[in-house]
């Protein structure tokens, strides 16, 4: 099964979109955005599970691989805390619900995925349903702990926002047609 | 089968002998000072322009393979297209980590050093995956790796299906279309010859592979279910 980007190029090779993913993976690696907002999600995080408190964060700048301007789209970047991602990490998700949807409630469900495999993050469980971001955005309060179902390698984690909460048959339904919010990766070692 | 995989082995040994070593005529950095200096100091605009520049030579290295002098021994391509970007995304991981970068002085060939971080990966992983790679020169096994003619149909049937949907498109979308994919602009270079936003040429980009895939799955040629696996959990809530 050949990536639609490659059949649109007409050639085998990595796509133009193929390589700027993964020029972001390695950015997000090695030259990150802004150094000070990582470890403020790892002071906050502290905190929070100390107090199981919810935690809010200031959106960082956005470069040119991400949206810019007042109207926002629906998005989220994703850490590993303590970096690099390895097992024993813990995934943690910053969400932005965008900016029309920041005044009213919003759900999020992100899974993970890694060639045939699908790794369900949010719903965590069969018959859970997407969780709520906070109004505004900010860090999720509950994250992930990378165990031995993730093998070192890449994985694209496809986010879907929506207006109600999802249970997995539907995320899975957006998904398979391609419709996820936003598509991050993390590079697990 | 067998002839056609040698084929590929003698392709192979002629893409990597034939890839432009731009090093040879001039090394990214050369008489270019501020671009060394940002590059060494981590900035985003300077590492995505060294990326740029030599991430078609590596991905083609690291698609085609390549064969060790002296040995005969061959390390074959990567298997699949997975495989592929994450091999990609660790030589350049590797290769602009901060202690790699500040190491860098400027004047050692630059694409040399990125194929040997690739080369050194793909050796690792074709000895994890239990393939010989010898690299005495007493050695001459050869690693073959057959590309079956079934690859090679699979790819044209996609790509014919992919022709007939870009044909059904409109004048828009196909413009997107070679401007975005067949010319590898970024997207702010194609909103701007389309004189459409970024914004836009991102929704119709989704559009376009949106209906793509769409396409392949009704022809059968797009897995609709992946198998999951169950995950572990453990949250602070």
């Amino acid at each position: 099964m050949t990536e639609p980007s490659r059949l649109l190029s007409g050639r085998p090779a990595l796509s133009r979109p193929e390589k700027e993913a993964i020029l972001e993976s390695v950015l997000a690696q090695v030259a990150p955005r802004a150094r000070w907002r990582r470890g403020l999600v790892v002071g906050t995080l502290a905190v929070a599970a100390a107090a199981g408190a919810f935690v809010l964060v200031p959106r960082g700048p956005h470069d040119e691989l991400t949206a810019r301007g007042g109207e926002l789209p629906p998005g989220f970047e994703v850490s590993c805390v303590p970096a690099p991602c390895t097992t024993g990490s813990k995934l943690v998700f910053d969400v932005a619900p965008g900016g029309a949807a920041s005044e009213r409630a919003v759900y999020f469900a992100a899974v993970g995925q890694r060639g045939d495999t699908r790794i369900w993050y949010f719903p965590g469980t069969a018959d859970g349903h997407s969780v709520a971001v906070p109004r505004g955005g900010g860090v999720l309060d509950t994250g992930i702990v990378l165990g031995s179902e993730h093998a070192p390698g890449s994985y694209a984690i496809e986010g879907v926002f929506s207006a109600a909460p999802l249970d997995r048959a539907a995320v899975r339904a957006i998904l398979d047609r391609g419709d996820a919010t936003a598509t991050r990766q993390v590079v697990v070692r | 089968m067998a002839r056609r995989g040698q084929l590929r082995i003698l392709r192979a040994c002629d893409a990597t002998a034939a890839l432009p070593d731009y090093d040879a005529r001039m090394t990214v950095f050369a008489g270019d000072r501020p671009l060394l200096d940002a590059f060494r100091s981590g900035d985003r605009a300077a590492l995505t322009t060294v990326y740029f520049r030599y991430v078609d030579d590596i991905a083609a290295l690291i698609r085609l393979g390549f064969s060790i002098p002296g040995s005969g021994a061959r390390v074959p391509g990567a298997r699949d297209e997975q495989t592929e970007r994450d091999l990609v995304q660790d030589v350049f991981m590797r290769a602009f980590a901060p202690r790699a970068r500040e190491a860098y002085d400027g004047l050692r060939p630059y694409g040399p050093y990125l194929r040997q971080i690739a080369r050194n990966l793909m050796i690792d992983r074709a000895r994890a995956a239990n393939h010989s790679v010898p690299l005495d020169e007493g050695a001459s096994e050869l690693v073959v790796e057959p590309e079956g003619a079934e690859a090679d149909a699979a790819w044209h049937e996609q790509r014919r299906q992919t022709l007939d949907y870009l044909a059904g498109l409109a004048p828009e979308l196909q413009s997107l279309v070679k401007l975005r994919f067949e010319d590898e602009m970024s997207q702010e270079q194609a909103a701007a010859v389309l004189g459409v936003s970024r914004r836009r040429v991102r929704t119709l980009e989704a559009r376009i592979q949106r209906g793509l895939r769409k396409v392949l799955r009704r022809a059968g040629l797009w897995q609709k279910d992946r198998p999951e696996r169950a995950l572990v959990r453990t949250g602070s809530r």
